[in-house]
C-alpha cells in the first residue's frame, strides 16, 4: 500500500495538479480499506439538475463530496453550500474550471450535470485521469461522441453510469409487461417526447462578472452571451443540445429500447414523417420493430403487440394488470440510479444505464434528429454505426470542437 | 417558439408540404431575396431570413438539381459577408450541402480567428480528400489554438500526410499545439508516430502526458487490430507496471488479455488476487475475455481465496463466462458460509451448471428465501440436453415443495414431454404438487391434450382446483386457437360428467369463445342448479366480444339475483367502452336496469364515451331524477363539450338546461366553464390605439418585459398612441402587421371599457409572447412567458369602477410571432352585457 500511495503521488505531481493547491490525498476508494470505505466524488455543472443529483449523491453516508465546479459563480456557490451545511464544515473546493476537479487523484468519481455539449469532453478526460463518472443524459451531443466514451471507458477500465433514471424507475412495469409476453409479440412502440432542436440567434447581452462564458461555450462555436443559455435554456439549439429529442428522448425512447430488448444494438432505418405513409418519425430495426416518435393512444409510452395495447395507464380500458412475474436484471445496489452507479464504483461492474446503452439510446435520438433535419430518409448501420449510401447524412455524425477542445 | 412545440411544427411542414420545392426558380429567386440580409447579419437581428434559407438549405435532396446553383448563391454570400455571425452562418450551410466546389473558400477562413471554427467544422466534416489537404495547408499558416484545432480535425481525419508535421509539431512549445499533435499521433498511428510519442513522453507533464499515454494507447489498439499483436502487447506491458496510475495499469492489462490470450488466464488470476481492489475488480470483469480451459482452471483456483465480496463478483463472472468446467467449483460456493456468496453461486450455476446442479436447486428454490428466486431463475437456464429429462424425474424425488418446484421449472423451460406425467401429479394428495402441475398444464398441454384437460375441470373437487383448473385451461385454449373444438370437448363432458362438475365446466365452456359454446350458455343461464346459472353468469360477464351483449341484457333485466344482474351489467358496460356504438348500447341498457347504482354505472359509461344526440338526450331526460341528478349533469356536460364541434347549438342548450337544473355547484361550475371555452373566441376587444416598437440593445424579450419603457412610467406625456388598423384579425391582433416582425421587441396598447356600475370583472388575455397588463393605471398582471398565443390564456380577476375603464396592455415579442388578444367578462367567465368600448 505505500507503494502505491508513493506513486499515486508522483503521477499527481506529474499531472501538474500539485499547483492547483488540492490535498494531496490518494484515492479513498481505490485500496477497499479507507476510512469507511468511502466513495470521494466531485461535481461539475451545477445548476439545477446537477445540483440535485448533488443532493441524492449527498445521501449516501459513505460518499463524501470534496469538489464542486462550475461557470456560473452562484451555481457553484450553492451547490458548495449545500456540502458544506451537509457536511457540517467550510471544507468543500469550490472552481470554475473542471480541470480542477477530473486531475485530482484523491477523487473517485465525478458527477457531471453540465449542459449536453460538454458531456463527452468532461467525461473522457475524467474517465483519462482514472474516475468514474455519473453524467446526466442526454449523454452525448452526437454518435461520434458516444462511441468514444464507451471505447475510453472500457479501455481504462471506467464506471461510466448515464443519468436516466426513468428507463428503470419510471417504465419498469413496461418492461415486464413487453418482455414477460403479455400483450404478445411485440412490434410497435410510440415515443411522445419533444422535437429536434434548431439554430440560435438569441442577442448579446452583457454577461455577468460571475459567469465564465467562454468556459460555458467550451467546444461549442463561439456566440455572444445570454442568461437564458445559463439558466437552463439551452435544449431547443443545436450547438448545445438535441432538443426534446434527446432530452426526453434518453429516457423514454430508452424505455422503448429497453422493453423490447434492443438497447444494445441500433436501427437500420429512420424514415421522417411525410404526411402519408408515415405520419410520424418511424425508427425501424432489423427485426421488424418500429419506434414512433409521437403519436399513440395516451401518455408517453405506448406499446402494440399481438395480443393486446399498453400505455402507462394499464390497456385500452384503463386496466392496469400486474405484469408476469418475470426476473429483469436492474439497478444493483441500494438507491435507485446512484446507488446501482455507487454499487458499481466499488465493483467494477458494469451499471445499469452504462455508457453503451447510455450511446445506443442517445443514437436513435440523434438520427431522428437528423432526420428531421434533413427530411429524408437514412439507412443505418447499427454495426459500423454510419449512416448508408448518404455521405452528406454522415457529416451530422460528429461535430469538430471549437479549438483547443478535443476528445482524448 | 419552445422546442416543444417543433415537433408539430416540422410534422405540419412536411405534411403541408410547404417546404416541397415545385418551382426551382422561385426558390434560387427566394434565395436571393433571403441572402443580403446575412451579409450582415449579427445575433440579435431578425433571424426569420435565416430561418428560412436554413429549410431551403436542409431541404434539398441528395440528387436535386438546385444544389449547385444554392451552393453557388451560399458561396457568393461568404464573400460578400461582412460579419462573424454571417460567415458563420454561411460555413454551416455549406457544412450541409457544400461539395468540392467550397473548399478554397472555407480553406481562406482556415486562418481568421473569428471564422477558423466554422470553416473547419465544414471541412472537417466533408467526406472530399480534399478539404483534408486544404486542412493540411493551413496547418503552415496558422499558430496557437487555430493551429491545434487543425491538427485536432486533421487526425480525426486520419489525414496520414500530415504525420511528419505532427511529428514536428509534438514538440511545439505551445501546450496546446503540442498536445494536439500528440493526440493527432495516436489517431495516425504507425511505427514512426509511436516512436515519436515514445521519445517526447520522459519530458512531458501533466495534460500533455496523459494524452502521449493515451495516444500510445490508441496506436497499441490499431496495431492489434492490424494483426502486429507483439508490437501492441509491448506497449501495453509499458502500461501494466505497478508504478504507473490505475487507470493506465487497466489499461495495459485489458490490452495484455486480448493480445496474448495465451497467458491471459494467469495474468487475470494474479491480478485478481492483487490489493488494489479497483484493480482486482477490473480484472475479474475482464475473465470472460479469457477463454479455455486452463483460464477456467486458473479462475476456480483462486476462487476460494478470495473475499467474500470478490466471490461474488468472481462467481457472476464465472456466470457470465458460461463454462461448465468451472461448474463443481461453482456448486461448492453454494455451500458458503456467506450468504450473498451462496446467492451469486446459484445464478452462476443457471449458465456453467449440468444435470448435478439440479438437485442443488430445486433444494434451493424449495428452501425459500434470498436464494429462491434465483434458484428458479437458474433452473430455467440451465444449458444441456440432459437438464430436461432429469428434471421429469426429479418430479417424484424429495420433498413436496422440491417436486412442486421441479414442476415450475419444468413449465418455464417448456418441456412438453413432461404433459403426461403432470396430469398424474394433477392427482396428487399433495394441494402443492397438485396446484403447479395444474398451472404447468395451461402452459404446456397441446391440443392433442384438450380431453384430458377438460376432464381435469371435471374432476376437479375443490373450488380452489376447480378455479386453478378453469384458469390454466382456459390459457390452453387461447393457445390452441380452435374454439370450435374446444366448446365440442367440453359440452361432451357436460353431457357426461358428474352434476357437482357442471358449474366449473360451465365456466371452461366461456373460455373457448366458439359460437356454439353462447347457444350453450344461453341455457344454462336458464337452469334449475343456481350453481350452474352462477357459472353462465360470469361466463357470459367475461365474455370477450360483442357476440353475448343481447345475452347479458336479458340477464339484466332477468336474473333471478342482485348479484347476478350486477355481474352482467359490469359484463355489460365493459363491452359498451370498446363498441363502434356505445351509445346504442348504453340506450339498450338504460331501460332495462331499476336500481339506482346500476343507472349511475351507465349514466357514468355514456358520459365517458358517447358523443350522440340520443345519448345528450338520455342524459338531460334524467336530470330530474334527483338520485341521478349529478350523475346525469356531469354525463350531459361531457356529451356536450365533444358534440360541440358537431351540432354547436345542441350543446349549449344542453349546457344551459344543466345550470337550470342541476344544484351541484361542482356539476354547474364544470358546465359554465365548458360554455365558457365554446365561447373563447367571442367579445374580443378590437379596438386599440398603440404605441411602438420598443427594444433594447442586447437584451432578449425577457429583459425588455421588464424594462419599463415611456407608456408605463409616470407622468411622461408627449406619448404618440395611434389607432391600431392592421393585423386585426376576428379575435386576436397581430402586431407584426403595425411594426414589422421583430423579436426581443415590446409595443403598448390602450383601450377604454365603459361599466355600468363598480364591479368584479374577470380581464381574459392571450399573448405571443409575454403580456402585461394595467387597467386604470393600476398594474394588474406581471408574469412574464414565452410561447404562441391562444384565447383565455391568462384569467384576471379585476374590479371595473362605474364609467370609463383605462385598459392599458404591453406586448413583448421573444422570437418569431408577436400577438395579443383581450376581453373582458363577469367573474364566471360568462359574457358581461351591455359593456362598451371606444379608443381612449
Amino acid at each position: 500500500m505505500a507503494e502505491r500511495v508513493r506513486q499515486t503521488r508522483r503521477g499527481f505531481l506529474r499531472a501538474g495538479a500539485a499547483a492547483l493547491g488540492a490535498p494531496l490525498f490518494v484515492r479513498s476508494y481505490a485500496h477497499g480499506q479507507g476510512p469507511n470505505d468511502r466513495i470521494v466524488m466531485g461535481g461539475i455543472g451545477m445548476g439545477g439538475q446537477g445540483r440535485g443529483d448533488l443532493g441524492g449523491f449527498l445521501g449516501f453516508p459513505f460518499v463524501q463530496v470534496v469538489a464542486v465546479c462550475d461557470v456560473v459563480g452562484r451555481h457553484a456557490q450553492l451547490a458548495k453550500d449545500m456540502v458544506d451545511q451537509r457536511y457540517g464544515n467550510k471544507d468543500c473546493r469550490v472552481s470554475s474550471d473542471f480541470n480542477e476537479i477530473t486531475r485530482r487523484p484523491d477523487i473517485d468519481a465525478v458527477l457531471i450535470g453540465t449542459p449536453d455539449h460538454w458531456h463527452a469532453v468532461i467525461s473522457i478526460e475524467a474517465m483519462k485521469h482514472g474516475q468514474d463518472v455519473y453524467c446526466e443524459k442526454p449523454e452525448t451531443l452526437t454518435v461520434r461522441e458516444g462511441r468514444r466514451m464507451v471505447e475510453i471507458a472500457r479501455q481504462y477500465g471506467r464506471i461510466f453510469s448515464g443519468g436516466s433514471q426513468r428507463v428503470w424507475g419510471d417504465y419498469h412495469w413496461f418492461h415486464q409487461m413487453v418482455r414477460g409476453g403479455a400483450i404478445g409479440d411485440v412490434k410497435e412502440a410510440w415515443v411522445n417526447v419533444g422535437g429536434p432542436s434548431g439554430p440560435c440567434y438569441l442577442p448579446p447581452v452583457e454577461k455577468p462578472d460571475d459567469v465564465d462564458w467562454e468556459g460555458w461555450l467550451g467546444p461549442a462555436p463561439w456566440r455572444p452571451y445570454h442568461p437564458s443559455l445559463i439558466a437552463g435554456g439551452f435544449r431547443p439549439f443545436r450547438d448545445y443540445s438535441g432538443g426534446g429529442m434527446t432530452d426526453w428522448g434518453c429516457h423514454t425512447f430508452g424505455g422503448a429500447l429497453f422493453a423490447l430488448g434492443l438497447h444494445e444494438t441500433g436501427p437500420v432505418e429512420i424514415i421522417p414523417p411525410d404526411g402519408k405513409d408515415h405520419p410520424q418519425l418511424t425508427v425501424r430495426f432489423a427485426n421488424g420493430v418500429q419506434i414512433y416518435h409521437g403519436g399513440g393512444w395516451d401518455g408517453i409510452l405506448n406499446f402494440r403487440g399481438t395480443e393486446g395495447e399498453i400505455s402507462e395507464k394499464g390497456d385500452r380500458l384503463g386496466n392496469r394488470r400486474s405484469p408476469p412475474e418475470i426476473y429483469i436484471p436492474n439497478y444493483k445496489g441500494q438507491g435507485g440510479i446512484f446507488g446501482d452507479f455507487l454499487h458499481c464504483v466499488r465493483t467494477r461492474e458494469l451499471p445499469f444505464r452504462d455508457i453503451e446503452r447510455a450511446h445506443r439510446t442517445a443514437t436513435v435520438c440523434h438520427l431522428g434528429n437528423i432526420a428531421y433535419w434533413l427530411k429524408r430518409r437514412l439507412k443505418w448501420d447499427p454495426v459500423r454505426e454510419e449512416v448508408v449510401g448518404d455521405p452528406e447524412a454522415n457529416r451530422w455524425l460528429e461535430r469538430p470542437y471549437r479549438e483547443p477542445w478535443y476528445l482524448s | 417558439m419552445r422546442y416543444a412545440l417543433r415537433l408539430l411544427l416540422i410534422a405540419t411542414i412536411v405534411s403541408a408540404g410547404t417546404f416541397a420545392i415545385a418551382d426551382d426558380a422561385a426558390t434560387l429567386a427566394r434565395l436571393d431575396e433571403l441572402l443580403p440580409a446575412v451579409a450582415s447579419f449579427e445575433h440579435g437581428q431578425n433571424s426569420g431570413p435565416l430561418n428560412d434559407i436554413e429549410q431551403i438549405v436542409f431541404s434539398l435532396a441528395p440528387d436535386s438539381k438546385l444544389r449547385g446553383p444554392v451552393e453557388a448563391k451560399l458561396l457568393a454570400a461568404l464573400q460578400s459577408a461582412t460579419t462573424r455571425d454571417g460567415r458563420v452562418f454561411l460555413c454551416g450551410q455549406l457544412q450541409v450541402v457544400g461539395t468540392a466546389s467550397s473548399i478554397a473558400s472555407l480553406e481562406a477562413l482556415l486562418t481568421d480567428a473569428d471564422s477558423s471554427h466554422a470553416a473547419r467544422s465544414a471541412l472537417g466534416r466533408f467526406e472530399f480528400p480534399e478539404a483534408a489537404e486544404a486542412l493540411h495547408r493551413a496547418l503552415g499558416k496558422t499558430s496557437g489554438k487555430l493551429q491545434a484545432g487543425i491538427l485536432h480535425t486533421l487526425g480525426d481525419r486520419r489525414h496520414q500526410a500530415a504525420q511528419p508535421d505532427c511529428i514536428r509539431l509534438l514538440g511545439s512549445a505551445d501546450p496546446d499545439v503540442a498536445l494536439a499533435a500528440a493526440r493527432a499521433l495516436g489517431l495516425l498511428g504507425g511505427e514512426d508516430a509511436v516512436r515519436a510519442l515514445r521519445e517526447a513522453r520522459p519530458a512531458a507533464a501533466g495534460p500533455l502526458a496523459a494524452e502521449i499515454d493515451n495516444g500510445l494507447l490508441n496506436s497499441a489498439a490499431q496495431l492489434a487490430s492490424a494483426g502486429k499483436a507483439d508490437e501492441a502487447a509491448a506497449i501495453y506491458e509499458s502500461f501494466y507496471q505497478p508504478s504507473q496510475p490505475r487507470q493506465l495499469r487497466s489499461a495495459g492489462l485489458r490490452g495484455l488479455v486480448a493480445t496474448r490470450p495465451a497467458q491471459a488466464g494467469r495474468l487475470l488470476a494474479e491480478a485478481i488476487g492483487q490489493e488494489d481492489r479497483d484493480l482486482s475488480r477490473y480484472a475479474i470483469s475482464l475473465i470472460e475475455r479469457a477463454s479455455g480451459a486452463e483460464a477456467t482452471k486458473a479462475f476456480v483456483g483462486i476462487l476460494g481465496s478470495l473475499p467474500a465480496e470478490n466471490q461474488v463478483l468472481m462467481l457472476r463472472a464465472l456466470g457470465v463466462r458460461g463454462d461448465s468446467a468451472a461448474a463443481e467449483a461453482v456448486a461448492a460456493a453454494t455451500k458458503s458460509e456467506d450468504q450473498n456468496v451462496r446467492v451469486a453461486a446459484l445464478e452462476a450455476l443457471g449458465s456453467v451448471g449440468d444435470p448435478s446442479s439440479i438437485p442443488v436447486l430445486i433444494q434451493a428454490a424449495a428452501a425459500g428465501g434470498r436464494g429462491q428466486e434465483v434458484a428458479r431463475r437458474s433452473l430455467l437456464l440451465l444449458p444441456g440436453k440432459e437438464i430436461d429429462p432429469q428434471l421429469v424425474r426429479a418430479m417424484s424425488e424429495g420433498s413436496a415443495a422440491e417436486r412442486a418446484e421441479a414442476i415450475q421449472a419444468l413449465a418455464g423451460r417448456g418441456v412438453s414431454q413432461a404433459v403426461g406425467r403432470l396430469f398424474e401429479s394433477a392427482a396428487d394428495p399433495e394441494e402443492q404438487i397438485r396446484s403447479a402441475a395444474i398451472a404447468a398444464i395451461g402452459v404446456l398441454a397441446g391440443p392433442a391434450d384438450l380431453d384430458r384437460v377438460v376432464q381435469l375441470a371435471a374432476a376437479a373437487r375443490d373450488p380452489q382446483s376447480r378455479a386453478a383448473v378453469v384458469e390454466a385451461a382456459g390459457k390452453a385454449f387461447r393457445r390452441f386457437a380452435d374454439p370450435d373444438r374446444c366448446a365440442g370437448a367440453v359440452l361432451a363432458q357436460l353431457e357426461r360428467g358428474p352434476a357437482d362438475a357442471r358449474p366449473a365446466l360451465v365456466r371452461l365452456l366461456g373460455k373457448s369463445t366458439a359460437d356454439r359454446a353462447i347457444v350453450s350458455l344461453r341455457a344454462a343461464a336458464k337452469d334449475a342448479d343456481p350453481a350452474v346459472r352462477e357459472a353462465a353468469a360470469q361466463a357470459l360477464a367475461q365474455w370477450p366480444d360483442a357476440r353475448v351483449t343481447d345475452d347479458l341484457l336479458v340477464l339484466i333485466q332477468s336474473a333471478d339475483r342482485q348479484e347476478l344482474k350486477e355481474l352482467a351489467l359490469q359484463g355489460y358496460l365493459r363491452l359498451a367502452l370498446v363498441s363502434d356504438d356505445p351509445t346504442a348500447m348504453y340506450l339498450g341498457v338504460m331501460q332495462r336496469v331499476t336500481q339506482t347504482n346500476d343507472k349511475k354505472l351507465v349514466l357514468a359509461g355514456l358520459g365517458q364515451t358517447a358523443e350522440s344526440p340520443a345519448a345528450l338526450q338520455l342524459a338531460l331526460q334524467t336530470l330530474n331524477d334527483q338520485p341521478l341528478q349529478a350523475t346525469a349533469g356531469l354525463a350531459a356536460l361531457r356529451i356536450a363539450n365533444r358534440l360541440q364541434n358537431r351540432d354547436e347549438s345542441l350543446a349549449r342548450a344542453a349546457l344551459r338546461k344543466v345550470l337550470e337544473v342541476v344544484d351541484h355547484d361542482d356539476v354547474r361550475g364544470r358546465a359554465r366553464e365548458v360554455l365558457n371555452d365554446m365561447d373563447k373566441y367571442q367579445d374580443h376587444i378590437l379596438k386599440w390605439v398603440g404605441v411602438g416598437p420598443f427594444t433594447e440593445k442586447g437584451k432578449d424579450g425577457a429583459a425588455v418585459y421588464r424594462t419599463a419603457f415611456a407608456p408605463e412610467k409616470a407622468g411622461v406625456e408627449g406619448i404618440d398612441w395611434q389607432p391600431i388598423t392592421k393585423g386585426i384579425g376576428s379575435w386576436d391582433i397581430n402586431l407584426e402587421a403595425t411594426y414589422g416582425g421583430l423579436d426581443y421587441v415590446a409595443a403598448y396598447v390602450r383601450t377604454r371599457v365603459w361599466s355600468d356600475s363598480d364591479r368584479d370583472a374577470l380581464l381574459e388575455l392571450g399573448s405571443d409572447d409575454g403580456v402585461k397588463a394595467w387597467l386604470n393605471g393600476r398594474l394588474v398582471f406581471d408574469q412574464w412567458n414565452e410561447g404562441g398565443i391562444a384565447p383565455r390564456q391568462k384569467r384576471i380577476p379585476v374590479k371595473l369602477a362605474k364609467g370609463w375603464n383605462d385598459v392599458m396592455l404591453k406586448v413583448v415579442d421573444q422570437q418569431g410571432g408577436w400577438a395579443f388578444c383581450c376581453r373582458i367578462r363577469q367573474p364566471d367567465g360568462t359574457a358581461l352585457e351591455g359593456m362598451r368600448v371606444e379608443l381612449p
